[in-house]
C-alpha cells in the first residue's frame, strides 16, 4: 500500500488555479483574486456538468450570491467552502436539466488531443466514457469522487463543502470507488484487467 | 486482519496518507485483495487523467476566450428554431428602420429631400406653394430660395439631396 499525499491531485500552478486554502476568506476588492476564484469555480462546475458555458454560469452565479451575502457569513474562514457549496448546489440543479455537451465542446476536446501527444485509443474511449459512468453513481458518491479526484480537495475540505462529517465523506468515497469499480467491470472490464 | 478490513484501510491510506503495515502484509498475501487494490489504483489513475484533461479543456477555453473572443460567437449553437428567430428579428429590425426612415422623410423641414425656404414667412408660403406646384417634378427635389414676392426674379435651384449644392439648373420663376 503506497504513501499518499494530502491531496490526490496537486493544484497545477501553471493553470492559474487558486489553492483552496488561499481563498478561505472573501477576496478583497482585487480583480485578480476574484478572477482566480471564478476560474477555480469554473473548473469545479465543469467537472460536474461537462459543459463550459454552464460551468461559467454556475461560477458567476455562486460568486454573485457570495458577494451579496458575504456579511451574513458568521465564520469568514469558511468562505471558500461556502462558495463551493453554492456552486455544487447550482450544479445539482442544472444537472437535472443538463444537456449534452455542445458540438463546440467536442471540437475543442478534439483539437486539444490533436495538439497533444496522441492518446492511445483506450485512453480516448475512457475520457469519453468515464464521465458518463460517474453520472450513473448516486449523487453523494459522485460528488465526493469529483471533489476528491477531479478537483483535488482533501477529505476535510469536501466535508466543509458538502456539509458532512469527514468520516461520512470517507465512507462515501470508499463506497463510490467500489460502485465505480463495479460499473467499469460491467461495461469496460478491459480498463482494469488489461 | 480480514479482507474487508484491509480494503477499508486501503481507502483510509489513500485519502489520509497514513500507512498501515498490517494491511500491506495482508494485501501482499491475498490475491483477491491484491486485485482489488490494483483496480482501485487504476481507477484513481484514470480519474487523475480525467482531471488533467478537464484542466486542459478549461484552461484552453479560457485562453481562447481571452485572445480569440470572436470564435465563441461563431460557435453559438443555434438550432433551427434559433436561426428562424434570428431571421425574424433581423427582418423586424429592417422593417422598423424603413418605417422610421419614411416617417423622417415625410417630416417637413428635415431629412432627405426636403425643400427649404430661406426668406420671410409670407414668401415661404408662396415659395412652398410654388415648389409643390412644379408639375411633373417632385417638389422635394428642389431647394427654393425665395425673395419677397415684389421681386420678380425669384430663383429656383435644383438640389440633389446628397450634394446640397445650389449650382444646378438655376431657373427664374418667370420662366416656369
Amino acid at each position: 500500500m503506497g504513501e499518499k499525499t494530502d491531496s490526490v491531485i496537486p493544484i497545477d500552478s501553471d493553470s492559474g488555479a487558486l489553492p483552496m486554502r488561499a481563498c478561505s476568506s472573501p477576496p478583497a476588492d482585487d480583480k485578480a483574486t476574484w478572477r482566480d476564484a471564478r476560474d477555480q469555480l469554473v473548473r469545479l462546475a465543469y467537472r460536474f456538468l461537462w459543459n463550459h458555458d454552464q460551468a461559467e454560469d454556475v461560477a458567476q452565479d455562486a460568486l454573485i450570491r457570495a458577494w451579496a451575502k458575504a456579511d451574513e457569513l458568521r465564520d469568514r474562514d469558511q468562505w471558500w467552502s461556502w462558495v463551493c457549496r453554492i456552486a455544487v448546489q447550482r450544479c445539482r440543479e442544472r444537472g437535472r436539466i443538463r444537456q449534452r455537451r455542445s458540438k463546440h465542446e467536442e471540437k475543442l476536446r478534439h483539437e486539444l488531443r490533436e495538439g497533444r501527444k496522441p492518446d492511445e485509443p483506450a485512453g480516448r474511449e475512457r475520457h469519453e466514457a468515464l464521465p458518463k459512468l460517474l453520472d450513473e453513481l448516486p449523487r453523494r458518491q459522485r460528488e465526493v469522487l469529483v471533489l476528491r479526484h477531479l478537483q483535488g480537495m482533501a477529505v476535510a475540505e469536501i466535508a466543509g463543502v458538502l456539509g458532512l462529517s469527514p468520516s461520512t465523506v470517507r465512507v462515501h468515497l470508499m463506497v463510490g470507488r467500489e460502485s465505480l469499480r463495479r460499473l467499469i467491470l460491467l461495461r469496460h472490464p478491459e480498463w482494469l484487467e488489461g | 486482519m480480514n479482507c474487508e478490513e484491509a480494503k477499508g484501510r486501503w481507502h483510509e491510506v489513500f485519502d489520509e496518507g497514513a500507512s498501515d503495515r498490517a494491511a500491506d502484509e495482508h494485501v501482499r498475501d491475498c490475491a483477491e485483495c491484491r486485485r482489488y487494490v490494483d483496480h482501485m489504483t487504476r481507477i484513481a489513475d484514470m480519474l487523475g487523467e480525467l482531471h488533467r484533461e478537464t484542466e486542459s479543456v478549461v484552461s484552453h477555453r479560457d485562453s481562447l476566450e481571452r485572445h480569440q473572443a470572436p470564435r465563441r460567437i461563431v460557435a453559438i449553437p443555434f438550432g433551427r428554431l434559433g436561426w428562424l428567430s434570428a431571421a425574424a428579428m433581423v427582418g423586424l429590425a429592417v422593417g422598423v428602420a424603413l418605417y422610421f426612415q419614411g416617417a423622417e422623410a415625410d417630416r417637413p423641414g428635415a431629412g432627405r429631400g426636403d425643400f427649404q425656404v430661406t426668406s420671410d414667412q409670407s414668401s415661404d408660403v408662396e415659395a412652398t406653394k410654388l415648389g409643390l406646384s412644379l408639375h411633373g417634378v417632385s417638389a422635394e427635389r428642389y431647394l427654393i430660395v425665395a425673395r419677397p414676392v415684389s421681386e420678380p426674379n425669384v430663383q429656383l435651384y435644383r438640389l440633389y439631396p446628397a450634394l446640397r449644392h445650389e449650382e444646378n439648373e438655376a431657373t427664374s420663376l418667370e420662366g416656369l
